[in-house]
């Protein structure tokens, strides 16, 4: 049911040599629907509470060549991309405009001037994404260069991230984890949050 | 995430108040129309069924008192209909008196009920035994009526002091003889009204409550699956595709068909020649070739079959869903939309009691109930429109005496109409009352000194006609329970301009009064004109654009160092809208500029250069991210058919700026200069209020003062004019569209550089929570509108920034 422009069907044909990693990208790289994206958080919001395991569920995505993850629970959807509009006297630094997110105008942000992430070529491949976080009355959007599906962590046994990261991102980064052979820079979405807002004043 | 619009978290109480709403209108309407046509028992079955039904809710939550209530409610009713007992105004009365403790019930929250029923108690009593005394048949009974009552007054609660004025107010009229209601139907509505009970009851089965928000999302994703709809047009060019290279295969193949039978020929041909042997002898292997041939053909052909059915299918669907998604959303839309009559249900029940009160005889006629209102724009017009009718029943409307003494009527009549008027919700309160002597506005202005004898002696009526509006003014000397204390028809006006609408006042002296509203139909839909400035799209409204114009380069001239043109014979300076709302230069392309004119009426004309105009379209207006707080020149956002948010421009804040840098651009003369220095050096002091003559009397008496003043309309543009300039004082009003007052001193005082400026409220408002409020927000100081009449406001100024220079 990947009707959406985004979905970009072509380059899914290129050869059958790597059939199995197209499939995969199909599976990953497909919207994620609110259900799921729901389905997935309240799973992972049970579990956490019942203490089973104590691992979390994660939104896994692309910006700059780095991995990237924010706790299900901070991430109310993943849509295609959304282009935002400029806001007259405002929009500035990380403030980069507004942007219809499913018929509702949402705040939106640079995350990668929030991280301070060097800019790069897009590589072919990439669908961009919009994302929303936060809650409802108070939710950001920003743009994200590609979905790469939903993981499972123990917050537990985050790394703490390694010395070269940046100062300017680190105080954004909850840990480093590796899911799946990957290792992902967790994000924390509180202070993500917070850094948007920041950017308002 | 959660946003439930349901009744999940809804209390038993809620549930029971809900109700209570829906049968305490159904009984009001019965009891009214019951007693214009006393013996039409139909009319009673439907209120019986309302009693019974709150008697049964009321049980359920507990409320005891009030199923007590509505039993000897429902058993007045029971009589009624088996016509042992005719409903008397008197019974009315106590009936509708009853209904208004049931509609006191939904305003008690569930922790004020149980001290509220304590503190009822005693009054309801005494309602329930009024009820059950049987009444009509003679005098004995309504003594024990009065008898029943007697023990009242020593109650403190505030109703039963009115209930028994009422009471006693009632008896003559319940002789026979007297049997005449202070408020008879009007022809109008009277053919509506034969049923009104049953009516209501129709209207409340078919109709259900929604929160407004859920509403509100339900018009977003409405709007959202248009947008969706209209991206399946970019599928459309899919399927297009899907059939051009189905065509290019077919083609192929057909090649490809053509290719091996010439290379089979040339092939025969070149092994006769060589071995001179038959070249049929391979035929085995060609037949299979031409197996192939065929079925890859057939096969196309299929596929050609298949695309074509799926285009044609593709199509009907995107159609239908279209279709479907438009109505959809018109749906939704009109969802928002309610019936006049909605929000004018009370005025009947009003009308009787007070016109009974005043001791006047009055008809209350009511026109275009049917009419279609935003129910946000609704819900505004009931404090207004309520004010307005008091007012005319109060000062408009002459006792009986008196209107037969002056050959009129002995009935007055209080007419209600909304109509639709180019776009327009027209609302006109009218009476055929005393009517307002232009004569007396005029020596009253004079009096208080709004406006010196000279000018008062040039205004025009209409002009007269606009000083009621103004704060503390009022042609009645006696402050009345009726019109309400302090409060004006200068509260009324601010309502009005709150909703963007307009309010007009004509008056015949001895004839009548009029006021007449005009609001717009709904506030949630802005019809714009579509512009790109800056290579961004922005809305303008396009009531508030005096027009677009095509300029010729060369028609452009510079005059005293700023750019214009020439209007019909009339110079209008000439910005880029970019200037104001940032982007990108556009690139000077085309002979012709676009040129959005803004202005007139008595501002001066002036023209916007954008990037081009796009058209025009109805958008859905949604207000801005609080986050972001006022944004200068841009009042709200909505999101266009094919998604792309927009921003709407705030017309009166870019004019601001725009005659600003007009000013700022031009080079002034000598004169002019020194002028100007002069004003640099005096103290700058910005007025803000949303009144013209309060900005007018506070502007000129500043300036002869020797202050150098600037005006704002209300508390955004105050805050940005702040913003933009120097100012030593501000002077500002409390109630004021879009930012009050207080609203704009906490704004200011949030920011470093406004922490100290000296700030002065002037506000009709004098009660001491008021002032403790405007102070409490930053305010230096407070005061009344009065404060023009001696010299305290200069006063006060001059204490907080000293003299002038």
């Amino acid at each position: 049911m990947s009707l959406t422009p985004n979905s970009a069907g072509d380059r899914h044909e290129a050869g059958n040599g790597s059939a199995g990693r197209d499939a995969l990208e199909r599976l990953l790289d497909r919207p994620v629907s609110i259900a799921d994206l729901r389905g997935a958080t309240d799973e992972a919001a049970v579990r956490a509470d019942a203490g089973e395991s104590g691992r979390v569920g994660i939104v896994l995505f692309g910006l700059e060549g780095e991995t990237l993850a924010l706790a299900a629970s901070v991430v109310r959807r993943v849509t295609p991309y959304a282009p935002p509009v400029r806001i007259p006297h405002r929009s500035s630094g990380v403030l980069r405009g507004m942007c219809n997110v499913r018929g509702e105008l949402v705040l939106c942000g640079d995350l990668r001037r929030l991280l301070g992430l060097r800019a790069r070529e897009t590589e072919a491949g990439e669908s961009l994404r919009t994302m929303v976080i936060g809650p409802a009355n108070a939710s950001w959007a920003f743009e994200v260069d590609s979905l790469h599906g939903i993981g499972r962590i123990n917050p537990g046994t985050l790394a703490a991230a390694p010395l070269t990261v940046e100062h300017s991102l680190g105080a954004f980064v909850l840990g480093l984890a590796e899911v799946e052979g990957r290792a992902v820079t967790v994000l924390d979405g509180e202070q993500v949050l917070a850094g948007f807002k920041a950017g308002l004043a | 995430m959660s946003d439930d619009g349901g009744f999940a978290g809804v209390s038993l109480l809620e549930l029971f108040k809900l109700e209570a709403e829906s049968h305490c209108e159904a009984l009001t309407q019965g009891l009214l129309a019951l007693e214009k046509s006393p013996g039409d028992t139909s009319a009673v079955e439907p209120l019986m069924r309302a009693a019974h039904s709150i008697k049964g809710a009321a049980r359920i939550v507990g409320l005891d008192v009030i199923v007590t209530l509505a039993h000897v409610m429902e058993e007045c009713f029971l009589a009624a209909k088996s016509g042992k007992e005719m409903l008397s105004a008197g019974r009315v009365d106590q009936l509708l008196r009853g209904v208004d403790v049931l509609a006191e019930i939904r305003a008690i929250s569930e922790a004020e009920l149980s001290p509220w029923t304590a503190s009822q108690a005693a009054r309801i009593d005494g309602l329930v035994a009024e009820l059950k005394a049987p009444v009509g048949a003679g005098a004995p009974e309504k003594s024990a009526a009065a008898g029943e009552a007697a023990p009242m007054p020593s109650v403190p609660a505030a109703g039963a002091a009115e209930a028994v004025v009422i009471a006693a107010e009632a008896k003559p009229i319940e002789t026979p003889v007297a049997i005449q209601p202070a408020v008879v139907p009007s022809p109008v509505l009277e053919s509506r009204s034969a049923a009104p009970a049953k009516e209501a009851a129709e209207t409340a089965a078919a109709s259900v409550r929604v929160a407004s928000d859920v509403l509100n999302r339900m018009l977003s994703l409405a709007g959202e699956s248009t947008v969706e709809a209209s991206r399946m047009q970019a599928l459309r060019a899919l399927s297009e595709n899907l059939r051009a290279r189905e065509r290019a295969l077919e083609n192929g193949v057909e090649s490809l068909r053509e290719k091996v039978h010439e290379s089979r020929r040339q092939v025969g041909k070149h092994i006769e020649r060589q071995t001179g042997t038959d070249p049929h002898a391979s035929k085995k292997g060609d037949d299979q070739i031409d197996e192939w041939l065929a079925s890859l053909g057939a096969e196309t052909g299929r596929l050609r079959g298949a695309v074509l059915e799926h285009s044609t299918r593709f199509e009907e669907t995107v159609r239908r869903v279209e279709e479907l998604s438009g109505a959809l959303y018109t749906e939704v839309l009109r969802s928002r939309m309610r019936p006049f009559s909605e929000g004018a249900s009370a005025f009947p029940r009003m009308v009787r009691d007070i016109a009974r009160q005043l001791n006047k005889s009055v008809e209350f006629q009511m026109q275009g109930g049917g009419v279609e209102v935003d129910r946000e724009i609704l819900q505004k017009l009931e404090s207004p429109l309520t004010h307005m009718i008091r007012n005319s029943l109060d000062h408009g409307v002459e006792p009986e005496a008196d209107r037969i003494a002056k050959g009129k009527t002995p009935k007055a009549t209080i007419k209600l109409t909304a109509r639709h008027q180019s776009g327009m919700l027209v609302v006109e309160v009218q009476d055929d009352g005393a009517g307002i002597d232009p004569e007396a506005i005029r020596r009253k202005v004079v009096e208080r000194r709004m406006v010196d004898e000279a000018t008062a002696a040039r205004l025009t009526r209409p002009e007269l006609m606009e000083f009621p509006f103004l704060p503390g003014f009022s042609t009645k000397q006696a402050v009345t329970e009726i019109s309400g204390r302090g409060v004006g028809l200068d509260v009324v006006m601010s309502m009005v301009q709150g909703v963007s609408g307009t309010i007009t006042l004509e008056s015949e002296p001895g004839k009548g009064t009029r006021f007449v509203m005009r609001l717009p139909v709904t506030r949630s839909v802005l019809r714009a004109a579509l512009v790109r400035i800056g290579g961004q799209l922005f809305a303008v409204p396009l009531a508030r654009l005096h027009r677009v114009a095509l300029v010729a380069r060369e028609d452009v001239r510079p005059v005293q160092g700023r750019q214009q043109f020439t209007l019909d014979e009339q110079s209008v300076g000439l910005l880029r809208a970019s200037d104001m709302l940032g982007g990108d230069e556009p690139a000077a392309s085309g002979a012709l500029l676009s040129v959005l004119v803004i202005g007139g009426r008595n501002d001066e004309l002036c023209g916007l250069i954008v990037d081009e105009v796009c058209g025009e379209e109805d958008l859905v207006i949604r207000p801005l991210d609080p986050r972001l707080g006022t944004v200068a020149h841009i009042s709200a956002a909505a999101i266009r058919a094919d998604g792309i948010p927009v921003f709407v421009v705030d017309v009166d804040d870019l004019l601001r700026s725009v005659k600003q840098l007009l000013q700022e651009g031009r080079p002034l003369g000598v004169a002019a200069r020194i002028a100007e220095a002069q004003q640099s050096m005096r103290r700058r002091i910005l007025v803000v209020d949303d009144s013209i003559t309060v900005r007018e009397v506070e502007r000129q008496l500043l300036q002869r003062r020797g202050y150098h003043v600037e005006i704002a309309v209300d508390g955004k543009e105050g805050l940005n004019a702040l913003k933009a300039g120097k100012f030593d004082l501000l002077v500002t009003d409390v109630d004021m569209p879009r930012m009050t007052g207080i609203e704009l001193i906490r704004a200011l005082r949030k920011e470093a550089r406004f922490a100290d400026l000296p700030v002065i409220i002037v506000s009709y408002k004098d009660r001491e929570e008021d002032r403790l409020a405007g102070l409490d927000a930053g305010a230096n100081a407070y005061l009344t509108k009065s404060s023009f009449h001696d010299d305290s406001l200069i006063r006060m100024v001059e204490d907080l920034i000293g003299a002038p220079t």
